[in-house]
């Protein structure tokens, strides 16, 4: 299992002083997780634009909550949710959360064995990710890079536990289509 | 911009294949853009929020003011234009296209919308007064129905249901500037709900709680949303009232 990209530990007095209001705490916290945050809203909303909006409101949110954070879970864990929330809600807002892979068009065969070399390429496998509708992409990068449970990514998406696994199941089926081509024209 | 064709050695599964993905930079400028976005220094977080407290009642007042008067007239279109659906109809699956909905209901009630305002004004002053060494719980943050809360996957179908409703409301820009301030404030308890929910070691009772206030929240949404849509369809959108 993989570790989360988010997973930095910050010390807890840098925390202490950004809760005080401390600027310059607040922008050593930023500084940590800028790439982080950027490179997660980047995958959900699958632009660098909404990206950005989602970074600014991630960290933004941040600050205005720090007195909320308890301690009772790691820092970032808890930024992580700050900003999954904040990506799925800019999908939401752009009526993007309901675009996904529906039965119908389910119709590739079970995903088994390693994943294509193409998915060792960074730059197909970005593309075949942004060719996947929102919805399906977001539960993807979730299970696989974030290691988020389905019940957890259900929780997220205010949807079911099914959803999430079908998305997954469906979701892994079309990136293997998609990144099989990819082997095909560059073989 | 990392190299992105950099190949990485053959992934042993989609985990390492996602997890071998480099990490981006954002764009130029982004810490400043929030910086300039931040509260002056020297202002201590627990006041922040009082400033924009001031706009709560007045969004209450002006809400009820407006549903006073408008809702009483809704029945009667509704009933002209589109007759209301069952009060028992089955859900649609989540994965089906939901109907399109003109008039859905509930009607928004203005008690309940001044009311969550109220809430919401309650549940922000209890998070921005000075910390009193209690540790503050998302069911403290945001009171919930005292009902019996309904089971989960029922809730969780309600919910992506009516999300499903609210995506397939035409866009929609020009509006009332008090209905398009309560949506506003609705979308903003939404949030704020959703943030609640992240919390990690909910207790099941509090997570219920949550999403059956989420659901409420959301079915007043959907109804001051199609509202809105129906107005400015049925009468035009006065000059006066509207936003650009």
């Amino acid at each position: 299992m993989s570790r989360s990209q988010f997973a930095i530990d910050v010390p807890d007095s840098l925390v202490a002083r950004a809760r005080t209001g401390c600027r310059e705490a607040f922008e050593q916290i930023y500084r940590r997780f800028e790439r982080p945050v950027f490179t997660l809203a980047l995958r959900i909303c699958g632009n660098r634009e909404d990206a950005g909006d989602v970074l600014q409101d991630t960290m933004l949110k941040l600050f205005h909550h720090l007195p909320d954070y308890r301690g009772d879970c790691p820092f970032w864990g808890w930024l992580r949710q700050i900003a999954v929330n904040e990506a799925l809600l800019r999908l939401r807002r752009q009526k993007r959360l309901v675009a996904e892979i529906t039965v119908e068009e389910d119709d590739l065969p079970q995903d088994q064995g390693l994943p294509p070399a193409a998915a060792a390429d960074a730059a197909l496998l970005q593309r075949a990710l942004e060719a996947l509708p929102a919805a399906t992409r977001s539960v993807l990068w979730l299970y696989h890079a974030e290691g988020y449970t389905h019940d957890e990514i259900a929780g997220l998406m205010q949807r079911t536990p099914s959803f999430s696994k079908s998305q997954v199941s469906r979701g892994t089926r079309r990136l293997r289509a998609l990144l099989n081509i990819e082997d095909a024209v560059h073989a | 911009m990392p190299d992105s064709r950099a190949r990485a050695p053959l992934p042993r599964d989609w985990v390492d294949a996602f997890g071998n993905l480099p990490l981006e930079a954002p764009p130029e400028g982004a810490w400043q853009r929030i910086a300039a976005a931040l509260p002056p220094i020297h202002t201590p977080i627990h006041t922040r929020a009082r400033r924009t407290q001031w706009r709560r009642p007045a969004l209450a007042l002006a809400a009820t003011a407006f549903f006073a008067a408008v809702v009483p007239l809704l029945p009667w279109r509704s009933a002209v234009d589109t007759p209301l659906p069952p009060p028992h109809a089955p859900l649609p699956a989540i994965a089906t296209r939901p109907p399109r909905v003109a008039t859905p209901e509930p009607l928004v009630r203005p008690a309940e919308v001044a009311a969550a305002v109220a809430a919401q004004d309650a549940s922000r002053a209890a998070r921005s007064a000075p910390a009193s060494g209690a540790p503050q719980t998302p069911g403290h943050a945001m009171p919930a129905r005292q009902d019996s809360p309904a089971p989960l996957d029922a809730l969780y179908t309600e919910s992506a249901r009516l999300e499903a409703v609210l995506a397939q409301l035409p866009d929609n820009t020009v509006g009332n500037v008090a209905m398009l301030a309560v949506s506003a404030d609705l979308q903003d308890q939404v949030e704020h709900i959703d943030l609640a929910l992240s919390q990690p070691a909910l207790q099941e009772s509090t997570r219920a709680a949550l999403w059956q206030q989420r659901v409420d929240t959301l079915r007043q949404l959907t109804g001051v949303e199609a509202t809105q849509r129906w107005q400015v369809a049925l009468d035009g959108t006065a000059a006066d009232t509207a936003v650009y």
